[in-house]
């Protein structure tokens, strides 16, 4: 089952008009793993997926899922992915249940698996007392699981999930993972993208995309590890007054300011008795200076500075 | 085929949950027969007139009460003086005033030409053409009435034409007999292509159609799931007409009703593909609805439904060729009226299909395309 892949994606490209969406992107995802596609907003996230579930026709390079060549035989491969868009697309007018079933009609369910597999989701997703409420009538979190359920109704190997809890409560954003964590354990494949470092994390490789491209490739931790700046947090008594200073620095590549702290992110070279003599030539009393470890968007914001 | 079905079936329970819609269904297709059964009636009656008779002779009284007599004027004013005409016209209270110059029966007398004025509101050109026709009528059956009395005086015989005149198909001429069964058309255009074009632009605008994308189903099953139900309204359209004709304006019906029917079902496919046509155009389900009736306008106007196709310029007339409607239009009056067959109307059917089969490929390969 391991190294066994099963979405392979070569010299990717698609470009609207002018705007190039997705610019050349390689990548091999294994049976089984979880993927994160991790950029800002306009990065070519959505495009990426749409490219992958045969939406949107490629202007070149080629996507490989489960050695059928999707732009070519894109309908052979629809029984095996599952889809979610970012926008919620279900029929508002409907019921839950209706949703559910229409979409178990279209991908020929059949009604003894159905019915266990409708029972056994909605269960899990804790959606069961409201199936015969109408999807308008649901709350975001709500409307994202019964989307979920819809497109996993027919048992996909691959999912692919488009920003899946942009706009989803706490709460259901654990429930949502906890289907998902499920779905993991029984093989499937799952791609989603997210804008979120923390969503990100919960899988097993993160790519990292900007501009349409894909930056780097890695697990969480070796990303945290690669990152080549130094992180120091500030408490301090004019944490304004020091954050505009700290941005005129050259050496400084980022500077996030918290209501009782400062994150600055340094070059490697930088000694933190530099940055305390410089903060102190101020007259602003420091409480407290030190060297912390690196997140996520650390790493993103050392990318995206190159 | 499962899977259209599948469609049509998310289709009609979409319908269902739409309380507004069930009853549109049936009282649209009842408004508008009665609308234009009542009103487009192009028959002038009890066309309100003034009289003014300077002449006051037996011989003037008796010209104007053959007016009356004639069942079309109803001589509502009887004037002392032209000072009066203006008013009444302006305020439109009077269509028509006769006036009778003084002298009237002794021009007659003597067998000189003789004048009478007839002042008529023009503003409505339709009215006032029938209405000077009538007119002319009853002038011309006077003085007509004149000469051969005094022909028989003269006992001469006199040689005439006497046209008899019989109305073949609407003996009675009543315009709701052609106007009527002519909203089977309308209706069945209207509707269709308006729900098909915002069921289809709705699946785009709501995000749904990525998802029905991704499923197996292929482009043609989904745009027959999502035409068949109006298929089925149209239809249910054109039954609910032919029955408010048949019943409510007592329309008789000459020809095959299956026929009629059945053609419905031709005419259909193209203001179907219309449908789909204007969804591939349309962003948003108001463009789709403003679209339609951009469109159904000018093809209402061209078809003949109201306005005969033979008075119009050379250069429009070709454009109503273009109009699956005026093809519709003459099959249904032809089967309601004169009761004909397909020998008769074949052209048009074969129109209908050549027309329909334009638009439905058109309308399929942009949809398509749409997809992409």
């Amino acid at each position: 089952m391991k190294d066994e892949t099963v979405i392979s994606v070569s010299n990717l490209t698609k470009n609207f008009d002018d705007l190039i969406a997705v610019d050349n992107i390689n990548l091999q995802i294994q049976k089984g793993e979880s993927f994160a596609l991790l950029g800002p907003d306009g990065s070519g996230k959505t495009t990426t997926m749409r490219l992958l579930c045969g939406i949107l026709t490629p202007n070149s390079g080629n996507i490989i899922i489960n050695d059928i060549d999707i732009s070519k035989h894109s309908e052979k491969s629809r029984q095996q992915i599952g889809y979610m868009p970012q926008r919620f697309s279900l029929y508002e007018n409907l019921s839950i249940l209706q949703n559910i079933n229409f979409f178990s009609d279209l991908y020929s369910v059949d009604k003894k698996t159905r019915k266990k597999r409708i029972d056994e989701y909605l269960e899990f997703s804790r959606l069961t007392p409201f199936g015969k409420r109408l999807a308008r009538q649901l709350s975001g979190g709500m409307r994202q699981k019964l989307a979920l359920i819809c497109s996993i109704i027919h048992n996909p190997p691959i999912l692919l999930l488009d920003e899946p809890t942009t706009g989803v409560d706490p709460v259901s954003r654990r429930d949502f993972w906890k289907i998902l964590h499920r779905l993991l354990a029984n093989g499937v494949t799952l791609v989603i993208s997210t804008p979120y470092m923390d969503e990100a994390e919960r899988c097993n490789r993160i790519g990292l995309m900007h501009r349409g491209k894909i930056l780097l490739v890695n697990t969480p931790n070796e990303l945290k590890k690669q990152t080549t700046g130094k992180v120091i947090e500030i408490k301090c008594s004019e944490p304004h007054i020091v954050s505009k200073l700290l941005k005129k620095d050259k050496s400084v590549i980022s500077v996030q300011t918290f209501s009782d702290k400062i994150r600055v992110l340094l070059e490697d070279k930088v000694e933190l008795l530099d940055v305390v003599s410089t903060i102190e030539l101020k007259g602003v009393n420091i409480i407290d200076i030190r060297e912390v470890l690196p997140n996520l968007e650390d790493i993103f914001i050392t990318k995206l500075a190159k | 085929m499962r899977t259209i079905l599948h469609i049509v079936k998310k289709e009609f329970l979409q319908v269902a949950r739409d309380r507004a819609f069930l009853p549109l269904l049936f009282l649209a297709p009842i408004l508008q027969s009665m609308l234009f059964g009542y009103t487009v009636a192009t028959d002038v009656k009890n066309i309100s007139t003034a009289v003014l008779d300077q002449d006051k002779t037996q011989d003037s009284r008796k010209f104007t009460e053959s007016f009356s007599n004639s069942g079309y004027f109803h001589l509502k004013y009887y004037l002392q003086s032209d000072s009066e005409i203006e008013n009444l016209l302006d305020s439109g209270k009077v269509k028509l005033v006769i006036n009778v110059p003084k002298g009237f029966s002794r021009s007659l007398k003597r067998s000189e030409p003789t004048n009478i004025q007839v002042i008529v509101d023009g503003s409505n050109s339709n009215t006032a053409n029938v209405i000077l026709g009538y007119t002319t009528n009853i002038s011309q059956r006077t003085s007509l009435k004149i000469i051969v009395e005094q022909l028989k005086n003269a006992k001469t015989r006199i040689p005439s034409v006497d046209s008899r005149f019989r109305a073949w198909y609407n003996p009675e001429l009543r315009s709701v007999n052609f106007i009527v069964p002519g909203i089977i058309c309308t209706v069945i255009a209207i509707v269709t292509t308006m729900l098909t074009s915002a069921a289809i632009v709705r699946e785009r605008e709501k995000g749904t159609l990525e998802q029905l994308m991704v499923s197996p189903i292929k482009p043609y099953q989904l745009i027959l799931g999502k035409v068949l139900p109006f298929l089925l309204v149209g239809f249910v359209d054109a039954v609910v007409v032919l029955l408010v004709c048949m019943f409510w304006f007592k329309v008789p019906i000459h020809g095959s009703i299956a026929l009629l029917l059945f053609l419905a079902i031709i005419f259909l496919s193209n203001t179907l593909g219309m449908g789909i046509l204007i969804s591939t155009v349309s962003r948003t389900q108001q463009q789709a609805m403003m679209t339609t009736l951009f469109l159904m306008i000018p093809w209402i106007i061209l078809s003949g439904f109201i306005f005969p196709i033979e008075n119009m310029p050379m250069a429009i007339q070709l454009i109503t060729y273009l109009i699956p409607l005026r093809y519709f239009l003459i099959i249904i009056r032809d089967i309601v009226l004169k009761g004909v067959g397909l020998s008769v109307f074949w052209p048009q059917v074969a129109a209908l299909v050549i027309l329909g089969t334009v638009i439905l490929t058109l309308s399929i390969s942009r949809f398509h395309k749409r997809l992409e």
